[in-house]
């Protein structure tokens, strides 16, 4: 076990480095660069820049330099002092502003995931149980609605009863938004959690385990959650490592929708200026956690199912 | 609306007073005439019964923080002549930004301080942080007087040295910015500065120059010389601070140029920098306490050293804070807006798509319009690239009964009707109506729709000849074949749906036209370049700012998307350059010579003499006068402008005054 995790490091190295090349190498794949984005804000309010301007600011951004020189300056910085940059727009420090949003955007995930489990495995395992009921009927219903419903949409409809209806204030951010956004982000997890439990439990529930079981006079409750349960349960824990990422990175569309002040909306801006560091250091973040995550969950399946356990041997 | 003589009169000290009483204008000087008898207007003891101060500065006076009003105040502070009414002290004022990429409207609205300032209806600057401004030898000489007594928002005095030091170790520091055009003189030498004493600084330069005065208004121009405190940035700067490196090193930055740029910004209307920093002294009716970034919120409040008050002496601003709620989202502003959350907003929301949802809610918000005059002459020119890397097309954009014809063909009123929710006019690219340069002849000509009409001056142009599809064919025999550029999405979303009609309109004429719609970041690098056939973009400069931005008038910019390379020929930078037909040519030598004139009415008599030459020529295509501009007021909020003139060169609303807005109890 040990060699295994240790040997998933070292392939982390050349993965993460391709990553944030990749990154860097998107961020300046499309036309300009944010001097450009900020010349069209600029001609869009009919102001212009003073070429003396614009020459001083492509200079201190650093931006006339050639692609190499750029990315260096960027990743040794996060290497040797695990400095981000600064990002342009904010003209503050990129992890100066990830700090300040990092604690909404995982009690947001963090939150939201916990309603998502608190309503999908009950659900799911009862319509899995309770096959072709009418409850079946109305959990599948529900699901797929969720399933169906942009998010977005969703949280716009939700913020203008709030607003309409309570006369709430859409822009600060308060308890009701918040709850809004967790409960438009649950419904859409949920929905999916659902099916796939269903599915899995259906599948196990028709083993000759079970039946043995059950032959040998084991309370259903108990033979459910015992055994069957924990082997359907096993995709859950195997997007764990993909819930570390949504949990700095945050939910984009309807964070904006919603104005969260979360990484998001924040990450959304960025790449829309061209804002380069910003949206650089964010890409490599996630994709850093992306790959710790899939680790993360490769170790807790192991833990958790002898069966693969026993593969690593 | 009466017209005032907008280059008004020379400000020599002797004239000072006459500006004050000057018909258009609203702040007046007060004694600004024959030196420091300003003790007789010192507000001390006055203020009806408000008081001079607001009752949260007494009580830090009562408390022993801050030294008393009279003290705070330069001895002959602003006088501000409020719009309608003299207010009462204390409020917020609830406004939205929307992101970062926003900060112009911090700037606009708190951040609106200059040297002197556009009167409020935008016809010539007045005075403002400046006590007098003396042009001398012909324009070759500006002596600026400052306040006695006046001070930064943390109660340094605020000298000549703060303006020696912001433009010869801030703007003319070539690691920090480099000296800017307009304190160049038209061959390119860069100004000179002296202080003459505590309270004066000089400014000389080799030759006349002409638009001084204007730039002086101007938030990125003028607006920097007085946006550089020296007593607390001097730590910062190399040349000050010979231990810089211990600071450089402290905050972990590569040189001194990183550190002093993360406490300060390089552009008023652009860089967030100026508002990341609550250290950093200002000369604004607010201060930063809760700057960007840092939550959901900026937050300004009350500089208690500001030099304004009202007529009754009562130190400005009435209002207590300025308060931005940061949004994400267009939509979510105007749902504010809807829901009364704004006190007063005139951006991102108020287009006429929008006039009728925010109309329905004015009852249950609380809030009504107020008019404002666009200094936009066109919703969406149609600028054919006069300098078009193909020979044969260049000849065809260059051929004026071409441009015509294709004027003709398109229905303007039909536009209207369907793009602009039947608010406009049909309009070349010509100054507004309220503008002095007005021509109703240049406005109006070739805006006939006459299909007929339009095919006479194609077939006179020389393209009488159509392929099998009925298209028509260029000399060498190809199809006239062009796209139109468009930038979406942009700031301009009706930018689609007006072209898609322009190409109907000339598909119509027998031209092979197409609308290329693309990402704005593209649109720009594809004009820089001069790769592109046709753009559309608003027409800028129907106002005052049409002489001091006249992108649109002759190639002056790389925002001239008719003749980039000529316009990087004139200001010798940036490629490709080319050699402009002499009629452009013609122009923009009466432009330097209108940048060198220092006497007001020869210098519109050169613009005119320039628009003349547009007119004739008929360089651009137009469609559609913006009209029916609107912005969101509450209805307790008092004292905002109307019509409020919108341009970028008049940053509404900081011209019209915010320290005086009130919200009536």
């Amino acid at each position: 076990m040990a060699a295994f995790i240790a040997r998933r490091f070292l392939y982390m190295v050349p993965t993460v480095f391709l990553i944030s090349l990749v990154a860097f190498v998107i961020i300046q794949l499309p036309p300009g660069d944010y001097l450009t984005t900020l010349m069209a804000q600029y001609a869009s309010q009919g102001e212009s820049l003073d070429q003396a301007q614009l020459d001083a600011m492509n200079e201190r951004y650093g931006l006339d330099q050639p692609f190499f020189v750029q990315y260096w300056k960027w990743i040794s910085g996060i290497m040797f002092h695990l400095d981000f940059g600064q990002s342009f727009e904010w003209s503050q420090s990129v992890s100066g502003l990830l700090a300040d949003r990092l604690p909404l955007t995982m009690a947001l995930a963090g939150l939201t995931l916990l309603l998502t489990w608190f309503v999908a495995v009950p659900l799911g395992v009862f319509s899995a149980v309770k096959q072709y009921s009418i409850g079946d009927y109305v959990a599948t219903t529900i699901g797929f609605l969720g399933l169906a419903t942009p998010n977005f949409l969703l949280a716009l409809v939700m913020l203008w009863v709030a607003f309409s209806t309570f006369g709430l204030s859409v822009g600060e951010a308060n308890p009701v938004t918040f709850a809004i956004a967790i409960l438009v982000l649950g419904t859409a997890g949920t929905a999916g959690l659902i099916r796939i439990l269903r599915a899995n439990l259906l599948d196990e529930l028709r083993k000759p385990y079970v039946v043995a079981a059950r032959a040998q006079g084991l309370p259903e409750g108990r033979l459910l959650v015992k055994y069957p349960l924990r082997v359907a349960m096993n995709p859950f824990f195997s997007t764990i490592g993909w819930l570390l990422p949504s949990l700095v990175g945050g939910e984009v569309i309807v964070a904006t929708v919603m104005n969260l002040n979360t990484v998001g909306p924040l990450l959304l801006g960025a790449l829309r200026s061209q804002d380069m560091y910003l949206a650089g250091s964010i890409i490599l973040i996630l994709g850093v956690l992306t790959v710790l995550g899939t680790l993360i969950s490769d170790i807790a399946l192991a833990w958790l199912d002898p069966r693969v356990r026993l593969r690593y041997r | 609306m009466t017209r005032g003589p907008w280059l008004g009169p020379r400000y020599t000290r002797r004239h000072v007073l006459q500006l004050g009483g000057a018909a258009a204008l609203l702040t007046m000087a007060g004694s600004a005439c024959s030196g420091g008898s300003g003790d007789d207007d010192a507000p001390a003891g006055g203020g009806a019964e408000k008081g001079p101060e607001a009752p949260s500065l007494a009580e830090r006076v009562a408390a022993g923080e801050l030294p008393p009003v009279e003290e705070r105040l330069p001895a002959n502070p602003l006088v501000v002549e409020p719009v309608d009414s003299i207010g009462t002290y204390g409020g917020d004022w609830k406004t939205a930004l929307l992101g970062p990429g926003d900060v112009a409207w911090l700037a606009r609205t708190g951040g609106y301080e200059l040297l002197m300032h556009w009167s409020i209806d935008f016809t010539e600057p007045v005075l403002n942080i400046a006590e007098s401004v003396e042009q001398e030898d012909g324009g070759r000489a500006y002596t600026i007087g400052l306040r006695q007594g006046m001070k930064w928002s943390d109660g340094t005095p605020f000298t000549a040295d703060d303006i020696v030091f912001a433009y010869t170790d801030v703007i003319a520091n070539e690691q920090l910015l480099g000296v800017p055009r307009w304190l160049t003189t038209v061959s390119g030498q860069p100004a000179t500065i002296e202080k003459v004493d505590e309270v004066t600084v000089r400014f000389t330069f080799a030759e006349p120059q002409g638009l001084f005065m204007h730039n002086l208004c101007m938030p990125d121009e003028g607006g920097l010389l007085t946006s550089y405190p020296r007593h607390y940035l001097e730590q910062f700067h190399q040349t000050y601070n010979p231990d810089v490196a211990s600071l450089v090193a402290a905050e972990g930055k590569a040189d001194w140029v990183e550190l002093f740029s993360s406490k300060v910004g390089f552009s008023i209307l652009l860089d967030a920098g100026f508002w990341q920093n609550p250290e950093l002294p200002r000369l604004g009716a607010w201060t930063v306490t809760t700057p960007l970034g840092t939550g959901e919120q900026v937050v300004l409040e009350r500089n208690p050293y500001y030099f304004k008050t009202d007529p009754d002496g009562s130190q400005l601003p009435y209002l207590d804070r300025v308060v931005y709620n940061v949004v994400s989202d267009e939509e979510l502003m105007l749902l504010q807006a809807t829901n009364g959350e704004l006190d007063m907003h005139m951006r991102h929301i108020n287009s006429l798509t929008n006039k009728p949802v925010l109309a329905n809610s004015r009852e249950d918000g609380d809030y009504d319009f107020f008019d404002i005059v666009d200094g936009k002459m066109n919703q969406a020119v149609m600028a054919l690239n006069l300098v078009h890397q193909d020979p044969v097309l260049r000849e065809v954009f260059q051929n004026k009964d071409f441009r015509i014809g294709l004027s003709h063909a398109i229905d303007r009123q039909e536009m209207i009707d369907a793009v602009f929710q039947q608010q406009g006019e049909p309009w070349q690219v010509a100054p507004r109506e309220e503008s002095d340069f007005y021509d109703e002849e240049f406005a109006k000509q070739y805006t006939e729709y006459d299909v007929d009409l339009a095919n006479e001056h194609l077939d006179r142009a020389g393209y009488s000849q159509r392929d099998g599809d009925g298209y028509r064919l260029r000399p060498d025999g190809n199809r006239i074949s062009f796209a139109l550029d468009v930038a979406t999405p942009s700031l301009f979303p009706f930018h689609p749906d007006a072209t898609e009609l322009v190409v109907g309109y000339w598909q119509e004429v027998g031209i092979d036209v197409r609308m290329n719609p693309m990402d704005r970041s593209l649109f720009i690098e594809r004009r820089e370049a001069n790769i592109h056939d046709a753009a559309v973009w608003v027409g800028d400069g129907g106002l005052l700012d049409g002489l001091l931005d006249p992108r649109y008038y002759f190639p002056s910019h790389t925002g001239s998307n008719w003749g980039v390379p000529w316009a990087n020929w004139y200001n010798n930078a940036g490629d490709p350059r080319e050699e402009p037909l002499p009629r452009i040519q013609e122009q923009m030598d009466l432009f330097d010579q209108l940048r060198a004139t220092a006497d007001d009415d020869a210098r519109i008599e050169i613009f005119r003499q320039i628009l003349a030459i547009s007119k004739e020529e008929f360089w651009l295509i137009g469609t559609v006068l913006p009209m029916g501009g609107y912005g969101i007021v509450k209805n307790s909020f008092r004292n905002v402008y109307e019509p409020m003139p919108v341009s970028a060169v008049y940053p509404e609303p900081g011209p019209s005054r915010p320290e005086q807005y009130f919200h009536a109890s």
